[in-house]
């Protein structure tokens, strides 16, 4: 059947739908620029000088004591039970209303609050009624909506790289979120004990302008490690904690040419970098010259010369051949043997349901023998916002988020990671343990990235030999930690590079599948520093001088 | 045409292509299904995922259905496509055959403010903003209203319509009947192929609404299922391990496959019954004459 319209497009109607065009499309426009640029855009958020207070909270006594200055978290073997437990909240926290919080979930939604024990137990510890929302993925565009529309929740949570990718992240901040300073610098953070417990160095995040505007939730900071089945490298005849080079290539050989179809290593979205830079001294993010200079890793002849080895590593079949695909469970295959080597998050084997293999840890080191270096990550990956309004709103969202901040071993604590006992955990040999239904309730609500950590080892799957030996690694590596210089500093610029530095990753992916020369590093980096990657050198560098000594 | 009968080595050759099209169709069908009924043991053994589960269990599933979430999830979907698509077709029909009346008051105007939106778009935020200014916010109409009309599918049905031999239509008229009798008792009986088709993507549509369910609700409890599958597909990702503190759901893959199972079941329980309309719908316009 043929189709004919009684409509034709001539030039005249083509023009005027064009100009039509033209104007909806400058009236759109017009409306999208804004006031972001009105305010002066430092590039630094690292001063100092208007950090809370860290005022130590008499904590549960740990099993193995733990450093906040070399980075050693506690460690605990056993969740305190009911007498031993501390209350560090008095009073009532909130005012009987509705409170709104907006956060990133990495979990199926909880169930609704009319059948939903944790929920219920949390509205009444804090006395509000708490209205989530949870963003379950997308995160940047939901944000983005939320903010344009003018919509924005009492509490506002986001991971650290979303904040620094808005647009105009100062201004925004600035224009929407309280200014926190006078309710939590110095002294006056004493109000609110459960934040004041955090190291001063978690906090240097949230200021913003030379103001706090952000409370920030802690984490563990040991970089990925690489886990390693101590059982298939020994059967295999090799060393399973490798010193140098030649001892990690000879476990690489022994473990690919040995029985089974076994390979040395694997990875989802990374080349297990954690492994291969510390060998040859690649910096963690940037290296700060004797001069105050900045250099990223990618710039220098050491970074090259990781990548050629990984290359290498690739030549020789070391790899699982399904590296770098999306859909390759890693875990599993490191949980049935079929690779020796992986890297994932430092308290994944505290958190996984029943281990019944071998799993051990492998302390970075330099390719000619020696301690390697040991990345840090920034003390928080969360920062929490406040909605800009009167000073009692502003006091109250605080006082839920010190009462979310509430140490390991404490009441608080408890009820924010357990629920309630019967619905959401029970008790088993002394310990809790998370029901189905509390897994649901609890992980589904995300109120962990709201604050409170984790920022202790502690044995959720009760393992506690799994804590020791996380400690002991800690322990080990103290002296070869190397922190990010540019920890704790903003640069407006770095979001506008993603694309760029999206690029440098496909070519790293590219040299080590031999699709691609060495050479072409040097043409992905080049492109960086076009796109924006020397003004971000730049930002970093008049933020780093800004602080004070 | 090819005369003779085909000798037994091409048939074979034809047989092992067609086995080797329904394999590479039925057996990522057949991971998915045994998957989500295999235990954490055999997914690690097996490596990740799992083609004939030794110990099937309905763990997974039970995981799934239980807290309501996903069973309430079904719902929301179910009741948004059957109500958006409703909406959407009975508007687009309405505006299809009223373009198609010439003596229409603004008749070109109005095609003309149609076509224009196969130029452009407005984007994300202006929707956004004109959603949150009619308080759609939170609200179910915020999947089905801002979407109702689709150009392209009006396009499409008033061309249809417009193929209608007009005779037909006059000879309506002389005996009588109005723009409303002609249409529901002359035009649409004509055009079920079309009307199938489109009202079959249309419910596509919103069966795979997800975009606009994560934008404007902000109540996880009216979340629409492919939301929920999402979520469970995101916890394997390394961010969420990096994220992850407390708990231990059953693996990870049993549960995503156990969602995308039930995200399938009401598709193919529907499909079989409308397909021969899609397939002729389709097929409008394809062969002339």
């Amino acid at each position: 059947m043929t189709t004919t319209t009684s409509m034709t497009m001539n030039r005249r109607s083509l023009l005027a739908l064009g100009g039509l065009a033209a104007a909806a499309t400058g009236a759109g426009l017009a409306g999208c620029g804004g006031s972001s640029q009105d305010r002066p855009q430092t590039g630094g958020g690292g001063d100092t000088s208007v950090l809370p207070d860290h005022i130590a909270f008499p904590e549960v006594s740990p099993d193995l004591p733990g450093d906040l200055d070399s980075l050693i978290a506690p460690g605990y073997f056993g969740y305190p039970d009911g007498a031993d437990r501390v209350t560090t909240v008095d009073g009532d926290v909130g005012t009987g209303g509705d409170l709104s919080v907006f956060v990133i979930t990495y979990s199926p939604p909880p169930p609704a609050v009319k059948r939903n024990a944790y929920w219920q137990a949390i509205n009444e510890a804090l006395n509000v009624n708490l209205k989530p929302t949870l963003v379950p993925t997308d995160f940047d565009t939901k944000l983005a909506a939320m903010l344009t529309g003018n919509d924005i929740p009492d509490i506002v949570t986001m991971h650290t790289a979303s904040a620094w990718r808005l647009r105009g992240y100062e201004s925004v901040v600035q224009d929407k979120f309280a200014d926190l300073t006078e309710l939590l610098s110095g002294g006056a953070v004493a109000d609110y004990p459960n934040l004041a417990r955090l190291p001063q160095q978690a906090w240097e995040a949230a200021v913003v302008a030379g103001k706090i505007h952000a409370t920030p939730t802690l984490r563990i900071r040991t970089a990925g490690p690489i886990f390693t089945r101590p059982d298939i490298i020994e059967e295999a005849g090799a060393n399973p904690e490798p010193t140098n080079k030649e001892e990690f290539e000879e476990l690489c050989k022994a473990v690919t040419n040995g029985p089974g179809r076994r390979y040395a290593m694997a990875a989802t979205s990374s080349w297990l970098e954690h492994l291969f830079f510390p060998m040859f001294s690649v910096p963690n993010g940037w290296r700060q010259e004797s001069d105050g200079a900045l250099t990223r890793d990618f710039e220098t002849e050491e970074w090259e010369a990781a990548i050629a080895y990984i290359a290498d590593t690739w030549k020789n079949g070391w790899w699982h051949p399904d590296v770098g695909g999306s859909s390759l469970e890693v875990e599993p295959l490191f949980a049935n043997g079929t690779i020796a080597l992986f890297s994932d998050n430092f308290v994944r084997y505290t958190v996984r349901g029943e281990v019944n293999f071998d799993v051990g840890l492998m302390s970075p080191f330099l390719a000619e023998g020696g301690k390697g270096a040991q990345y840090t990550l920034g003390p928080t990956d969360f920062l929490t916002f406040v909605k800009k309004g009167e000073v009692e709103r502003v006091k109250e969202c605080l006082r839920v988020i010190d009462w979310c901040s509430a140490p390991f071993g404490s009441e608080e604590n408890f009820l924010r990671t357990y629920g309630v006992e019967g619905d959401d955990h029970t008790i088993t040999d002394g310990e809790p343990v998370l029901t189905e239904r509390g897994s649901s309730e609890v992980t589904g609500m995300s109120l962990r990235f709201v604050a409170g950590g984790p920022d202790v080892l502690y044995a959720q799957n009760g393992a506690p030999d799994m804590v020791k030996m996380l400690h002991d690694y800690q322990s080990d590596n103290v002296d070869n930690q190397l922190v990010d210089p540019t920890q704790g500093v903003y640069s407006p610029t770095e979001s506008r590079t993603s694309a760029a530095s999206q690029k440098i990753a496909d070519t790293v992916s590219d040299v080590i599948t031999g699709r691609s020369q060495v050479s072409a590093l040097a043409e992905a980096v080049d492109g960086w520093r076009k796109a924006g990657g020397d003004k971000v050198r730049e930002e970093y560098q008049a933020a780093l001088e800004e602080l004070p000594a | 045409m090819w005369a003779e009968r085909p000798t037994w080595l091409t048939q074979l050759l034809k047989a092992v292509t067609l086995l080797l099209i329904v394999a590479v169709v039925v057996v990522p069908m057949l991971v998915v299904v045994s998957t989500s009924l295999a235990s954490q043991a055999e997914i690690d053994r097996a490596g990740g995922y799992v083609l004939i589960p030794r110990e099937p269990t309905l763990e997974a599933y039970r995981s799934v259905l239980a807290g309501g979430v996903v069973t309430r999830a079904i719902l929301v979907s179910v009741g948004v496509t059957l109500v958006g698509t409703a909406v959407s077709l009975s508007s687009t029909v309405l505006a299809a055959y009223a373009l198609t009346r010439r003596q229409m008051i603004g008749q070109r105007f109005l095609l003309m403010m149609v076509l224009f939106t196969f130029l452009f778009t407005p984007g994300m935020i202006p929707v956004y903003l004109m959603v949150k200014e009619l308080n759609l916010l939170d609200s179910y109409w915020s999947l089905i209203l801002p979407t109702a009309i689709s150009a392209f599918n009006l396009v499409i049905i008033r061309g249809f319509f417009q193929g209608v031999p007009g005779e037909l239509l006059d000879s309506a008229r002389i005996d009588g009947a109005g723009e409303w009798r002609v249409l529901l008792q002359i035009v649409l009986p004509l055009s079920k192929a079309v009307v199938a088709v489109v009202g079959l993507f249309y419910a596509v549509g919103y069966w795979n609404a997800f975009f606009s369910a994560l934008l404007y609700l902000n109540d996880s409890a009216k979340w629409p299922l492919q939301l929920v599958l999402r979520t469970y597909v995101l916890q394997g990702t390394p961010l969420a391990k990096e994220a992850a503190e407390v708990g231990e759901l059953p693996p990870a893959q049993s549960l995503q496959m156990a969602v995308v199972v039930l995200a399938i079941i009401p598709i193919a329980c529907v499909y079989p019954f409308i397909q021969r309309h899609f397939r002729s719908g389709v097929l409008t316009g394809a062969v002339k004459g």
